[in-house]
């Protein structure tokens, strides 16, 4: 009779488990796959065809991501898988325990060191795993170039007079997109990087704690630099309220000879009608290193909740065996030690990167290491320095402002 | 009846109560609740995640009030209230005399003027963000008329940015309102347009002297709901210019957002959205008390 019991508890718990093993997860996956959407669906279907128990309903989130998560997670519905940004907004997220520390993970392993500081709390835990390693470059026409005797300048002086030139052609030298927060990217890191991290080097800790003096005539440099050239009539008419997309549709199409944007823009800038070539941006001064910019993508991270083990199963593999299925499709420097399949990269990328890789100092991208509350803020002053609102300096002090309040919050 | 607990008039009312619970919890769960929930916690120190948080008193709105950009999108709301609660009325009001005058071709004007609002706010926005470009169809149009002097960035500077989305909230708008005052035209009984015709009154008479005064209810509805519309606005700016250049067009509306999403200073956030919501419901008081003296006066 005893035997009997045993028998049949064994045989249920084994029927448990069983259908506890053949149960379905619906993993809910929020990812920013706003240039990517259908290869996203197509590589996440990959992974559940993979992963036959592990189902995915993906929400793309075009734009704002923080704005998109914020609501999540005050209301403790923060989908299992999510895309997240370098930066104060993760930090705050894991240390409030509403993410996941991933340093255990396979996907940490994978990573290069490089790109970990910028999803690492100030507690010392890792909020994401980078999407890829970016940079912000000038592409530019090669004919023009050419044609009017050009190359490449190498500081901020040989740039204004390759400008000056390109201009006294008849032609646009530069477009610049003030219109929104994108030039932050751009004018505004590269400024950042080579006037003030190239001074403090330790830039990113100064910003979390609020001794970062940005009340100086370095800072109010980045600025200038922008008003200067726009001001000479270097950037495209009507370039105050140029948008990012209509900046790099002007390229397209030929209306500038040079455009400042991302790496994550190659795919697009470098399949032109004409051929285009990419330099860096020489935003140092004669006689001075330059100071590029090496940063990282938007990432991943793993929300807390009952589906983190599979959450983590997704990053792994996306980070691992999967990652070729999400680089091809968007064609991005890779952040891996070990991509483990065929990476697609246009060759004037790889070369443009042996050259960046050899540079002793770096700095990264403004939304890595500003307080997030002084987002807007970046290009909100450029605007206002542009139309004269505020000198350059005055858009510093502000800043610096904003900057120290928001530690002190 | 006898021996009933209530009396015919009271079941009616508890009858009344009844039906109208399932209204009233909607309003009060998705209103009410939310509302005061905002209320109250403009008052702490709330973050817009944490689940506590601290009684700071007034704190949150002495910050805002002080806050540099206050006084800026202050009275970038009220310039805008100013140019278009006016304008607007009376491009309305014009426009619906002379389509309740247009006879069979009234329809066609009313359908193409109502058309805007058949589109949402954001596509009114990318539309109008094309024609303002300055490779776009204004510019274009000014330069093939040989004002090519004139041609600007018209979102990109702060002298024509408010004009300019001015133009575009009436555009917009003006249909709907139009709709309101043709309502209120066709109350006016005919005859007295008729005995003023026979009285050799003038177009310009009977505009101010019999239909302004008759549909003056119309003009109070128009008023404080163009009023309401434009102290909130938030999604024409927020595409159009995104409160640029600088912060020359950003409204208060766009502030709470840009607060609580762009800044993640979810406190200050609810406590703007608190002197907005003050702030509107005083302005509609004293205008609707304003145009309601008017109308019992034109009456």
């Amino acid at each position: 009779m005893r035997k009997m019991f045993v028998m049949m508890l064994t045989l249920l718990l084994a029927l448990g488990i069983a259908s506890a093993t053949a149960q379905k997860i619906t993993l809910t996956c929020a990812m920013m796959a706003g240039d990517i959407p259908e290869q996203t669906q197509a590589f996440l279907d990959q992974f559940s065809k993979e992963n036959p128990n592990i189902q995915i309903d993906f929400t793309n989130v075009a734009q704002d991501l923080e704005v998109y998560l914020q609501p999540k997670a005050a209301s403790g519905e923060m989908p299992d898988f999510i895309s997240v940004n370098g930066g104060s907004f993760g930090a705050d997220l894991v240390d409030r325990g509403i993410l996941i520390d991933l340093k255990d993970t396979f996907a940490a392993k994978n990573t290069v060191d490089a790109v970990k500081p910028q999803f690492t709390s100030p507690k010392g835990k890792l909020f994401g795993i980078a999407g890829g390693v970016s940079t912000s470059l000038i592409y530019y026409q090669v004919q023009a170039f050419k044609d009017l005797g050009l190359v490449p300048p190498e500081n901020w002086e040989d740039f204004l007079v390759l400008c000056e030139k390109i201009k006294k052609a008849g032609k646009t030298a530069i477009i610049i997109t003030p219109g929104d927060g994108t030039m932050s990217n751009t004018l505004w890191s590269h400024g950042f990087a080579n006037n003030v991290a190239s001074k403090y080097p330790d830039y990113a800790k100064r910003f979390r704690e609020g001794t970062m003096q940005l009340d100086s005539p370095e800072f109010a440099d980045v600025y200038a630099k922008g008003k200067l050239l726009f001001d000479k009539g270097y950037t495209q008419p009507g370039a105050v309220s140029t948008t990012y997309m209509d900046g790099n549709q002007m390229y397209i199409q030929g209306k500038s000879v040079q455009q400042f944007a991302g790496s994550w823009l190659a795919g697009m800038l470098l399949k032109t009608d004409f051929e285009t070539g990419v330099y860096m941006p020489p935003w140092n001064a004669k006689g001075k290193t330059k100071i590029p910019i090496v940063a990282t993508e938007t990432g991943w991270g793993v929300s807390e909740g009952p589906h983190k083990k599979q959450a983590i199963m997704l990053l792994d593999w996306i980070n691992g065996k999967g990652f070729h299925y999400y680089q091809n499709a968007r064609g991005n420097i890779p952040h891996l030690k070990d991509p483990m399949g065929p990476v697609v990269l246009d060759e004037r990328i790889k070369k443009y990167l042996d050259k960046l890789y050899s540079y002793k100092q770096t700095a990264g991208l403004w939304f890595e290491y500003i307080p997030a509350e002084t987002m807007t803020l970046t290009f909100q002053l450029y605007q206002e320095v542009l139309t004269n609102q505020k000198t350059p300096r005055e858009a510093a002090a502000a800043f610096d402002k904003a900057a120290r309040e928001a530690v002190k919050k | 009846m006898p021996g009933a607990v209530f009396s015919q008039a009271r079941r009616r009312q508890i009858a009344c109560l009844l039906f109208t619970i399932p209204a009233l919890a909607v309003v009060g769960l998705f209103f009410l609740f939310p509302m005061l929930r905002a209320l109250v916690l403009s008052f702490t120190s709330w973050d817009g995640i944490a689940r506590t948080w601290q009684w700071v008193g007034l704190k949150n709105f002495k910050a805002v009030v002080t806050d540099s950009t206050f006084r800026q999108i202050s009275f970038n709301t009220v310039y805008l209230a100013i140019i278009y609660v006016p304008v607007l009325n009376v491009i309305a009001l014009l426009l619906a005399v002379a389509v309740y005058n247009a006879g069979k071709a009234g329809n066609l004007y009313k359908a193409m003027l109502f058309f805007p609002n058949l589109l949402s706010m954001t596509v009114i926005a990318m539309i109008w963000s094309i024609i303002y470009r300055y490779d776009g169809i204004l510019n274009q149009f000014l330069k093939a008329v040989g004002l090519k002097a004139l041609m600007q960035d018209w979102l990109g500077q702060i002298r024509t940015v408010l004009p300019a989305m001015s133009v575009t909230i009436i555009w917009f708008a003006v249909g709907y309102y139009l709709l309101i005052y043709l309502a209120g035209l066709n109350t006016v009984p005919v005859e007295i347009y008729e005995s003023a015709e026979v009285e050799g009154v003038s177009p310009w008479q009977k505009l101010t002297r019999i239909t302004i005064p008759l549909i003056a209810p119309a003009i109070t509805i128009n008023a404080v709901l163009s009023t309401i519309g434009i102290i909130t606005l938030f999604d024409l700016p927020f595409v159009l210019t995104r409160g640029g250049p600088g912060f020359k067009s950003q409204t208060i509306a766009m502030h709470v957002y840009a607060y609580a999403y762009q800044q993640l200073r979810t406190r200050y956030a609810l406590a703007l959205a608190v002197i907005l919501g003050v702030f509107a419901v005083l302005i509609t008081t004293v205008l609707l008390a304003f145009l309601r003296r008017r109308e019992e006066a034109a009456q």
